[in-house]
Formats: C-alpha cells, structure tokens, sequence
C-alpha cells in the first residue's frame, strides 16, 4: 500500500521535466510498482510451494511480481513516450490523516504511537497551509470530504448517530465552494432526520442515536 | 421448450409475490432516479446500497439491486433528451438525436420511442436469459478448476479488450486487483496474509468498501473539481408522448437491430451496455440510406442505441448467473451482494435456489414494464428533480454511505478505509488508470486463486494441465489471441474508434 505517498506529480508542478515524457505514466507505474513491493515483502514470511501445493504466500507473490512487471513496463512507456500531463491535484493531508487514524486506533505500540503523532501533525500542516495557499481549491474537495469521513468514525460511538451526522454533513458541505450555508444547514437537518427515520426505525439496524453520558 | 415456460411461470410467481414487486419497484423507481442525475452512477449507487440490502431478504435485495441497474438506463435517456445532459454513460450516444428531436418540438415522440426500444429490448432479453440459462448451467457443470481458471483469465482479457484506453494499465489494474483480494485469512490454511496484525484486516477488505470507496467517493472528488455549469432546462411543453405511424415504421427496424447486437455484446464481459450503444448507433449510421440525417433528429439513432443498451444490460447477466463469472463492474457488485446474502453465484443457483433464479429473471421483465409506467407519465417529476443543485446533493450522499458502510460491521475502521480507497481511487483516476477492471479483478481474485490452486494440486504441480485440458486449452488460446489482436495498431485504432467514437 504506497501509491498515496508518492507525491511526485502534485509536488513538482513543474512543465515537463525532461527526461519524463508522460507523467501520468511515469509516475503511476512507479506508483504501482511501490505497492506491489510492499506486498510482496508483508507476503514474505507467508510459506510457499510445498511439493505441488500452493502454500498460503504462494499466489500473492505471483500477483505482486506480475503488478510489479506490468507497473514497471508503464513506468517505462512514461520515459518513452510522449502523454498528456497530470491534472493538479493534492491528496497528501487526506492521507496522512487516515495514516494517523489507522496507527491509533489499530496499533498500540509507543512506537506507532510517535509516528500517528507525527503523521498527524504534518496532515494538520499541510492541510492549513493548503488551504491558505493559491492551490486552495485543489486541497480542499478531497480534504473535506476525507475529513468528514474520519469525523464520523471517530464520533459515530461517542456522540450517537443523529449529531454525527449532522456534523459530517457541515464538514463535508464545505467541500463546494458553492454551498450556502443556510441552504445547507437546512439540508443537513432534513438529511438527519431522513438517515435516522431509515436506519434506525425502517431499517431496525442497531444504532445508538443520542450521545451516552 | 416446456421447461422454459414452467420456469418462467415459477419464475413470475415469485416476482410477483407483493413483497418482491415492492422490491422491483423500488429498484426501478431509484433506478431511474440516479439514471435522471447526472454525476451519480450506478455502479456507486450500486455500492453505496450493498449495505441497505443487509437486513432485507435475498431474492428481494437482488430484485431491487437488478432493478436500479436496468432502471438506470431508462432514465439516462429522459436527460440525454431533454437536457443534452446524459444521466448515464450507456446514454451518452442518445444526447446526438434525442436532444435535436427535442429541439425540433419532438421531445415526446423521443422519449416514447427510447421507452417503447427499451421495453421491446428487456423482453427479448429476459427471455433470452431464461432461454440460455438451462444449457450454459449444463456446460458449466463441465468445467473442473482448470477450466474454471482458464476462463475467468478469458473474462479478464475481454474486460482488458473492450476497456477504454491503455491495454497495459488495464492489465495492470486487473493484477492490482487479484492482488488486494488476497489480504486476510487464506482459505486452506488460514494463515494471516498481509493483514500487519490489524484484526479488521483478517476477513481480508471488504469488497463493498473497495467499491463504495473507489466508485462513490472518489466520483464525489472528481465531480467537485468541475464547475457546474447552469443547467438549461428545455422550456418547450412536451406535447403528444405518441409517435406517428412513420415513427414507429423508422424505428422498429432499428429497434430490432439494437436489441440483438446489445444482447450479444452484453453477454461478452467487458464495458456492456456503454460499448452496445455506441456499435448501435455506429451500426444505425451504417445501414441508414441517408447517414447525413443522423446528428440532425434521426428517430433511428434514438431507436437502436436505447434498445442496445437495455439488452445488454440485462444479458450481462447470463455469465454471472450460469457461470457465477461478472462481465462487468456492475455484476461484480452483484455478486457482491450474492456474497453479503450467503450465496456463492455459479451453476449451482439455479438448481439449488430456482426461486431466486427464476424470480429474478422474471422480475426483470415486470420490472420493464414498471419502467415504462415511471417513466413516461412522470417525466416532468424526473426534469423537475435535476434542479436539485449537487452542492446539496454530495453531502448527503456522503453521510447516507457513511452511516452505510458502518452499519455494515459496526465498525469505523471500515469508514476510514472506504475514505482511503476513496483517496487511492482519486490517485488512478488522475492517472488515468480506469478503476473498473480493478474491481473486476477484486472480486475474481479468491475464486481464481481457488481453482488455481486446486488445479495445480489434481495435476500434480504440472502447469501444462491447463493447455492439455481442450476446453481449458480452447479458453486460454481465445484469450492469447484476443490479446495478441488488440495490440495490432490497425485493430487498436478500431478499437478507440468503437470507444470513443461520435
């Protein structure tokens, strides 16, 4: 799982850089072949061939070398020959956030500790920055709609399912530089009451609706 | 011949029981709603209603799941005309004639004309389904893992073929693919694989996260980076839904000719009913007298496109139900939800559970003709509901799929991981890498790796068991030359023609 840190194309908006003739190739391919190398090796103490059975470790390493060949072969044609550009676009804050999510809440050690810390800090950063920025409207479709995901798994146990989502409906709202906010907050009401109607009554699904004390 | 109308009859019986007809109702209704809005598909609402179909009973989810699909390429069209907006992809080619016939004060006889093909089509269709059911079930029941395997590598292949764009980065998707579905417990030893130690992890991720994550949040992405334009709204009064005799005279020819290349082309895996409406129209150009009025209102080009499109839709069923093989993203999700409900789809569906495989094929044609009634009476409901603006529209898709996907496990991990597919899916897009065959790829994964496996195992290590088996060895030689092909230039530049062609 690494494409998302690859941050070649979004942080050198530079034209063409010379030896690099179609970025959406280039940097894609090399993308893809990241992810299929840190498979491969979270594949590596699985067992292998065992006489003629296929071992658990066996077929992912098949498919992660095949997606490393092919990824690398796009990597090549990136080199070779000419493509468009990539449309501008900037992820890194979302994923980092999910990074920090994910190693609090699925990890305990100190050490990934530190690093959610670290990964978290550096989203926030990024993200303000960004915001601040010129490239305003690129970092924040992604990063609004991220965060109102990550607010929702946080806050959907803690705080009961009718104010989650409201909030991640505000949250998420401002992701469009076109909302209005009483239009949308309107919205966000009648979407409350609606989700709540069918999960919890029609739906009969197990949801805690009001935040426990 | 008899057996085909006593299953049709056990078929419509469970159809028709209140309960299901709700269900396809239901399908239908929401259906044409997500075909009438522009930016929300129905491959993500496919997604974002895997979790809803939970709690509901299995031949009702699947009814209502078949229903938004086919439902979705009826309303497509009521924009395409009306608006020059298409709804949906399959209905891009009809924005062409539909919208100048609109424009011409023939709004009316356009949409009758794309409900009346349509119709027509899923009829012919359905009972093409049922007719081809028995006898692929029986062949299927040839296949041991070696043939299993060879044609699921056929099916990837054609997915690969009749994807637009790069033939390399689709391959490479599909690896992608069959290499992320292998993350959890392994099915023979039950080993962890790629699960870093995270409990969630050890089911391996969720088929219907991956789809929610890569098809409906990152649409939302890409949709926001685009400034919406006003939209017109044809103020003209649609008067007259019937078209006159010479109407129907032009188009029944060409209805007739879309049915049958959508129903073939639908049963191929690949892009389904988008490439049958776009042969469809490209056909109807061809054999026209007058190719000059295409463009211009040509009845015809409204006629076959909207019929090709319904029959594919509906015989992009045919593989999954005999074969328990999806040709297409859409029936990936399909046997997603076959998955969530407990049934492994494939030969065995119809023998052991002909109520579901009946009643599903048969709720398809009533469905049809519930389509007709939505459609045509209601169009002004439908025109009216595209002054919804997507500022308001995003979020509550967002927070509908959110509350979704949590409720599928309770879980908030999954949420994050829909969100981090979504970011994923956002990065392949803007690198023009097509997520479709991704998930085709997902969902193959388990099962390929299964028979891969098995079949090494009968043939005792011997990788030639798949060339020396005839039908495995016809499969593989199928596929080899399907791809040796669509790297010839000359092929190639047909090939983006069909795609893209206008």
């Amino acid at each position: 799982m690494g494409e998302w840190m690859t941050d070649g194309p979004n942080a050198s908006p530079s034209p063409h850089s010379g030896w690099i003739r179609d970025e959406q190739n280039f940097w894609g391919g090399l993308a893809l072949v990241a992810l299929a190398a840190i498979y491969y090796f979270a594949a590596g103490d699985l067992g292998g061939m065992k006489g003629f059975a296929f071992g658990p470790g066996t077929a992912p390493r098949l498919f992660a070398g095949l997606l490393a060949l092919f990824g690398l072969i796009v990597t090549i044609s990136g080199l070779v020959a000419e493509g468009p550009r990539v449309e501008r676009y900037d992820i890194i804050s979302p994923t980092l956030f999910f990074f920090s999510y994910l190693l609090f809440t699925s990890f305990s050690s100190t050490a990934t500790r530190i690093v959610g810390g670290a990964c978290f800090v550096a989203a926030l950063g990024w993200g303000l920055i960004g915001l601040i920025g010129p490239r305003r409207e690129l970092v924040r479709g992604p990063l609004a709609i991220s965060l109102s995901l990550i607010f929702f798994a946080a806050a959907i146990r803690p705080l009961g399912l009718v104010i989650s989502s409201f909030i991640m409906f505000v949250i998420a709202a401002s992701a469009s530089k076109e909302t209005r906010w009483m239009e949308s907050l309107i919205a966000a009401v009648m979407l409350t009451i609606f989700c709540t109607l069918l999960f919890a009554y029609a739906l009969e699904l197990p949801f805690q609706l009001w935040p426990t004390y | 011949m008899y057996d085909l109308i006593s299953n049709l009859y056990l078929g419509l019986s469970v159809a028709a029981s209140p309960y299901n007809l709700f269900f396809c109702f239901i399908g239908a209704l929401v259906g044409t709603l997500i075909g009438v809005l522009p930016g929300v598909g129905s491959v993500a609402t496919l997604s974002m209603l895997l979790p809803i179909t939970f709690g509901l009973p299995p031949v009702g989810a699947l009814i209502m799941l078949a229903g938004i699909y086919y439902g979705a390429q009826y309303g497509g069209s009521t924009t395409s005309i009306l608006v020059n907006i298409p709804g949906e992809a399959t209905s891009v080619i009809t924005t062409l004639d539909g919208h100048q016939m609109a424009r011409q004060g023939r709004a009316g006889p356009a949409l009758s004309i794309a409900a009346i093909g349509s119709f027509f089509a899923g009829c012919v269709a359905t009972v093409l389904v049922a007719a081809l059911g028995a006898p692929l079930t029986s062949l299927a029941l040839l296949f041991g893992p070696a043939e299993y395997f060879s044609l699921m590598v056929l099916g990837l292949v054609f997915a690969v073929v009749l994807a637009k764009g790069s033939v390399l980065k689709a391959i490479a998707m599909i690896l992608m693919g069959l290499m992320l579905s292998m993350v959890g417990s392994d099915i023979e030893t039950g080993a962890g694989r790629m699960t870093f130690n995270i409990t969630e992890l050890s089911d391996g991720l969720s088929f219907a996260i991956v789809a929610m994550g890569v098809f409906g949040f990152t649409e939302i992405m890409r949709n926001l980076e685009m400034t919406s334009e006003s939209r017109e709204i044809l103020n003209t009064k649609i008067t007259g839904l019937m078209p006159t005799r010479k109407d129907l005279i032009q188009a029944a020819p060409a209805i007739g000719r879309g049915t049958l290349l959508g129903s073939i082309v639908g049963i191929l895996p690949g892009a389904g009913a988008v490439i049958a409406s776009f042969a469809a129209y490209t056909l109807e150009k061809k054999v026209a007298r007058d190719p000059s009025r295409f463009g211009r209102g040509a009845i015809e080009g409204v006629a076959g496109p909207e019929a090709a499109n319904n029959a594919a839709a509906q015989t992009s069923f045919i593989p999954l139900l005999t074969l328990g093989i999806p040709p297409n993203a859409v029936m990936a999700l399909m046997v997603g939800a076959m998955t969530i409900h407990g049934i492994t789809p494939g030969p065995q569906v119809m023998t052991k559970q002909p109520d579901l495989f009946w009643g599903m094929i048969a709720s398809m044609w009533l469905g049809n003709l519930m389509l007709v009634v939505i459609n045509l009476p209601l169009v002004g409901v439908w025109v009216s509901l595209l002054r919804v603006p997507y500022r308001l529209l995003f979020p509550s898709i967002l927070v509908f799929c959110g509350i979704g996907v949590y409720s599928i496990n309770n879980s908030s991990f999954e949420v994050v991981l829909a969100g981090l597919w979504a970011v994923i899916g956002y990065f392949l897009i803007k690198h023009d890498f097509e997520p479709a065959p991704l998930l085709l790829g997902f969902v193959l994964g388990p099962l390929m790796e299964e028979n891969l496996r098995r079949a090494m195992l009968i043939g005792r290590g011997d990788v030639t068991v798949f060339a020396t088996r005839p039908i495995s060895a016809v499969l593989l030689a199928v596929a080899a030359i399907l791809l040796v092909l669509s790297a010839l230039p000359f092929i190639r530049g047909k090939r983006e023609q069909i795609v893209v062609d206008d």
